[in-house]
Order: structure tokens, then C-alpha cells, then sequence
């Protein structure tokens, strides 16, 4: 089996599948820890409960040589003869994943009352069953911006502006993404004109504003940069603040986003974990902003060993005690 | 109900810098996975340790939902901290770059079989020790 001419330059990888035959059940795990350590990028394997039809499969750099690595694979595990090859596939790098993967979305329920559709979801008239037909629809162009609605910390972010938007209340957004959440507190009533969105990065911007358009909501509604909404956010007096980011960048905000809330106004922080919790409170305590409540939801990680896996993965449910748990802060600004 | 995990990928990943360019994207998405999703959760688990290599252990279920485990870094890595020595070698059967110890090459064995389902140290000492041997780092019994 030809490897490609040696010493022509080459980009890009390859899956490469091992005939299962030749994949001892009891190594396949360690095989697939051996292919990375030998230079794979990725290893896929299925079914090494002998429940479904077995394959062991990596992604290889092009330069690398597969017989090489099959070599290394029998000399390792002294296997009979060296696994071949079932099937070998270039990996097409100018597939766009993120599109691909985004085609199949159907809409989510958000909170009570939001329904995140996709524009693709519109065109096709997939609107979900009538019990969809009461929330309020909001569709979001996602690309790369975070924000499809999906994520718990969107969810928890929404159904805390369910609770606290009223009608004309101005609301900041910082880490806005594709706009989702101030565009849901504008659909529930805030104002336009004095709320706004705030994000570092560009591209996103421009796609929330898009997605603005896209749902009737215009022109007075902004979304900035730092340094661009930097002269509003030191006049500003917020009524609520929503900021889905990082632990760490939440706490290096915490003088910016409690000075830009009204005396008495609210804010909800997200994108941070349980365990992450205490210094985040602690720091926008010492900015005049109580901590009043937490909602969690569970984790996709579990850190550690085989046993936590299996405990974690049955009890997704229980995350009292799980500091990996991604949680929202429930603030109030008390000082004056 | 305990959902069935339809396929296991393991990526090695740059700790909070992972992108949807491959090997993520085509990974994940050939399973449906959302993959900006595991990228944002993956980033934001990793912060703390820009800079290494914290590889994903991601198990997809048939409703294309996923979890995943972080694990230690490469063996390779976790040679190069033993020994000391900053590039392996290009030529490792020409150039020596360090030695180890067979009880280092052990220990970084037990660290790497304690993530695993698989309990069997010795050919986890074989597969250490040949890392070791492709990085050009001699083996002292």
C-alpha cells in the first residue's frame, strides 16, 4: 500500500481503520492511547463491550507512515501479525464542521418562554408542536458566536431574565455572543435604546446585529466592543446585567459590571462552576454586590478516574456536591 | 435510564485553545456532536492550564449528546518533565537525547493505567517505554 512519495511536503490527515480481527478486545484501549503517543490527533473506537460491531480507527498526519505505525502497534502488544488495514480516508479539511453539525439543530425550548429556532428551521417550517406555538420565537444565526440556546449556562441566563425583565428595563449584556440573551430581554420587554451588548470579539457582533435584524429587533439596540461601548458603560446605570463568560474573567469585571448597575439593580452571572463559586462571590461582594442566590445544572466533565466516571454518569442529576456543575449567581447591587 | 454510548473518541488537545478545526470538526462531526458545544466546555475546563496537552476522552451517546473526562497529558510529555530534556530527537535510533530510570518509566506507567479501564501495568510499561525509545531517551534498567 502505497504511503505517498516521501519527500514531497504534506498537509493535512487521514482515518485510518483497523481491521477489528486484528485488535485484541482486551488491548483496544491501550492501542488507542499507543496511537496518540505514535503521533495520532485523534482515535475513535466503538463497541469494545462486544455489543455493537467493533472498529478501531485513528486519524494519522499524512506524513506519518501507516505501515510504520502498524509496526509499532504488533511490536507493542506482540500481536501475531501487524492489523491491517480495513480502510484509509483523507480527511476533507475544507468541510466547514461547525456548519454541518449546526444543519441538523431542531429548535430548543429555552426557560418558560423562549423557543430558539435557526434560520433554517424557519425556512423549513419546522415550528415544533403547537404547545411551541405560545413561546416567544427568537431566531439566531449561530456561526461561530456562543449562543445557540443549548448550553446550560444559556438556559439558566434566560430563565433568570424570565424572572427579573420588566417593560423598559435597561439591560447590559457582557459577553453578548450572538446576542441571544439581550435580544430575549428586548422580546420581553426591555428597551432597546438603553440596553446593550458587549463583546470582544468583532465577528460576533456583527452577527448579533444580524440576528437583531433577523427578529424585528433594530437599529437602537447596540453591540459594541469594549473599547467602543467604553464611553455608555461610564455614564451607564443598568437595570440588570447578564454576563455569560469565564470565572476569570468574570471576577476581573466585577468594579466595571457592579458600577454600571443602578443601586439596587440585578445581575446574573454564568459561565462559571460550583467550584469556581466562592471567589467569584467573593470578589463582587467586595464591589457592593450580594450574592442572593444559585441555580446549577450538571457537568459533561467528569476529572479523575474510571470510578467517578461511572458514579458521574449515573447521577447527572445529583449536583449538590458536583464542583464541576456550571451554576448562576443571582446578584443585587447594595451599596448606593 | 442509562443511555447507550454509540462511539469514544480521544482527542489531544491544547489546553484552553481547542478550535473546530481537525481534528475536533471531523471527529465530532461526523457523530452529529454540536461541536462549538464541547469546544466552549472543553476551553473553559482547560483555562487554568494554557499550554499543555490535556487530552479529551469524549463518549458519544445514540441521542448525539456527549460527556467527556480530561486525562493527563501524553506519555511523551510526561517524559520530557522526567527527564528534563526541552525536543526529542529526530533520529532516535542514531541520537540519544536522555535516560530514565525503569522505576520513573513505571511510575508514569501507574499514572497513565490509573485513567484507564484496562489494569494491565506491564504492557503499559511496554508502551511507555516505547515512547521513550521514538523520543531518543535510553532506558536504565
Amino acid at each position: 500500500m502505497a504511503d505517498g512519495a516521501p519527500s514531497a511536503p504534506q498537509t493535512g490527515f487521514r482515518w485510518v481503520t483497523f481491521v477489528s480481527e486484528d485488535v485484541p478486545d482486551a488491548d483496544a484501549e491501550l492501542a488507542s492511547e499507543w496511537l496518540l503517543e505514535l503521533g495520532a490527533v485523534a482515535v475513535e473506537w466503538t463497541g469494545v463491550d462486544g455489543q455493537q460491531p467493533r472498529h478501531l480507527r485513528a486519524m494519522l498526519p499524512v506524513q506519518l507512515s501507516v505501515d510504520g505505525v502498524r509496526m509499532q502497534l504488533a511490536t507493542a502488544f506482540e500481536w501475531p501479525r501487524w492489523p491491517r488495514v480495513q480502510a484509509m480516508a483523507t480527511v476533507d479539511e475544507h468541510v466547514d464542521w461547525v456548519r454541518q453539525v449546526q444543519d441538523a439543530f431542531q429548535p430548543v425550548r429555552v426557560g418558560r418562554r423562549l423557543l430558539v429556532r435557526y434560520p433554517w428551521n424557519v425556512l423549513s417550517g419546522a415550528g415544533g408542536d403547537a404547545a411551541d406555538a405560545s413561546r416567544i420565537a427568537l431566531t439566531i444565526n449561530p456561526s461561530c458566536a456562543f449562543g445557540t440556546g443549548e448550553h446550560a449556562t444559556t438556559q439558566m441566563a434566560a430563565e433568570w431574565l424570565e424572572r427579573h425583565v420588566f417593560p423598559g428595563a435597561r439591560v447590559l449584556d457582557c459577553g453578548s455572543g450572538s446576542g441571544i440573551l439581550v435580544l430575549f430581554a428586548c422580546l420581553l420587554g426591555a428597551s432597546t435604546a438603553d440596553s446593550l451588548g458587549v463583546d470582544t470579539d468583532v465577528g460576533a457582533n456583527v452577527e448579533a446585529r444580524a440576528n437583531a435584524a433577523r427578529n424585528g429587533v433594530t437599529g437602537a439596540l447596540q453591540f459594541l466592543t469594549p473599547d467602543e461601548a467604553a464611553p455608555r458603560l461610564r455614564q451607564a446605570a443598568f437595570d440588570l446585567v447578564v454576563s455569560n463568560i469565564s470565572a476569570e474573567a468574570l471576577r476581573e469585571l466585577a468594579p466595571l459590571l457592579s458600577r454600571c448597575l443602578r443601586p439596587g439593580g440585578r445581575i446574573a452571572l454564568t459561565g462559571l462552576t460550583a467550584g469556581q463559586a466562592p471567589d467569584v462571590t467573593a470578589a463582587y461582594a467586595a464591589c457592593g454586590v450580594a450574592v442572593e442566590e444559585a441555580t446549577a445544572r450538571p457537568s459533561r466533565v467528569f476529572v479523575g478516574s474510571t470510578e467517578s466516571r461511572v458514579e458521574g454518569a449515573r447521577a447527572v442529576a445529583a449536583v449538590a456536591n458536583d464542583q464541576h456543575a456550571w451554576v448562576c449567581l443571582s446578584g443585587k447591587r447594595v451599596q448606593p | 435510564m442509562i443511555k447507550k454510548i454509540i462511539t469514544t473518541v480521544k482527542l489531544a488537545l491544547p489546553a484552553g485553545k481547542a478550535t473546530p478545526a481537525p481534528p475536533v470538526g471531523p471527529a465530532l462531526g461526523q457523530h452529529g456532536v454540536n461541536i462549538m458545544m464541547f469546544v466552549k466546555e472543553y476551553n473553559a475546563r482547560t483555562e487554568e492550564q494554557k499550554g499543555s496537552i490535556i487530552p479529551a476522552e469524549i463518549q458519544i451517546y445514540e441521542d448525539k449528546s456527549f460527556t467527556f473526562i480530561l486525562k493527563t497529558p501524553p506519555a511523551s510529555i510526561l517524559l520530557k518533565q522526567a527527564t528534563g530534556i526541552e525536543k526529542a530527537t529526530k533520529a532516535p535510533r542514531r541520537e540519544q537525547v536522555g535516560s530514565i530510570s525503569y522505576k520513573e518509566i513505571q511510575n508514569i506507567a501507574k499514572i497513565k493505567i490509573n485513567e484507564l479501564n484496562t489494569k494491565d501495568l506491564s504492557k503499559a510499561i511496554k508502551i511507555i517505554e516505547g515512547t521513550a525509545k521514538n523520543m531518543g531517551i535510553s532506558v536504565e534498567t
